[in-house]
């Protein structure tokens, strides 16, 4: 297991290595998430599913609890330093999904990446089906930018995928409402 | 700090959540179906229980169901 980078209260983030990607496998590739989430039903040959891990990666974390338990993984990806903005993407066990450590995870990613990229904007894709489970807090964090109409046919109807996003300001105000210490990391 | 007593533990806690509530709390009010609580809700508690000192250990966190779980434990964690 390689060392804990970044620490939250209850989320300790790693890099991701060759070890974490049979348990990954294992994650996206579990019901309902095969679905619902970036696969969107297929199973990929390991090889495949190793590219598709790193696609247009920025940097992305194993998030663990304080026990060396696993919890997931959090993503930056398509960054495009032009325009100044980039994706995150996140995907939690169902035993984590609604405890709130990969919350407090892409919390963590989404500091890291306005610390350490001049950034403006992080923009984060959700299914409709997905957003509805965190609508509340997502309105103090997010705001939803767009929305592709019937975007996706997922689980035998056709749903609308909206596009999160939180600005480098509106972050300064919010993120430490997620336990991050906002103030004295980014500018 | 959060207050001790029950009643204003949870009207100082939802308050600082930004969460609105039509009907009376108690200890049995489920957090996920009563109060909609969600992941981002969840960590937003999380942060408010670490700034008072109450960090709870793992095995805890997803087992929350109720506010009077929360309050149970706040008042047995608190430094």
């Amino acid at each position: 297991m390689s060392h804990c980078v970044i620490h939250g209260q209850y989320a300790h983030l790693r890099p991701l290595t060759q070890a974490d990607y049979g348990r990954l496998y294992d994650l996206y590739t579990s019901a309902p998430l095969i679905e619902t989430w970036r696969l969107r039903g297929v199973t990929p040959s390991p090889e495949e599913f190793v590219q598709f891990l790193w696609d247009a990666v920025l940097v992305q974390f194993v998030v663990d609890t304080g026990d060396g338990d696993f919890v997931g993984l959090v993503t930056a990806y398509k960054a495009n330093f032009r325009n100044g903005h980039a994706y995150i993407a996140a995907i939690a066990d169902p035993e984590y999904q609604r405890s709130g450590i990969v919350v407090e995870a892409t919390a963590l990613l989404v500091n890291y990446l306005f610390r350490n990229w001049e950034l403006r904007k992080v923009y984060a894709e959700v299914l409709e089906v997905n957003y509805t489970q965190f609508e509340m807090g997502s309105r103090t964090i997010f705001d939803v930018e767009g929305r592709l109409t019937e975007h996706e046919y997922v689980g035998g109807d056709y749903q609308d995928l909206l596009v999160l996003a939180v600005t480098r300001e509106k972050w300064k105000e919010v993120g430490h409402r997620l336990g991050v210490n906002v103030k004295d990391s980014i500018n | 700090m959060l207050p001790s007593e029950f009643s204003e533990f949870a009207d100082d806690l939802l308050a600082r959540l930004d969460l609105e509530t039509s009907g009376p709390i108690t200890a049995g009010t489920r957090l996920s179906d009563e109060l909609g609580f969600d992941s981002l809700t969840m960590a937003e508690m999380l942060s408010c229980l670490a700034d008072s000192g109450v960090v709870l250990p793992d095995a805890l966190v997803g087992e929350l169901s109720t506010i009077g779980d929360v309050h149970h434990y706040y008042l047995a964690l608190r430094p």
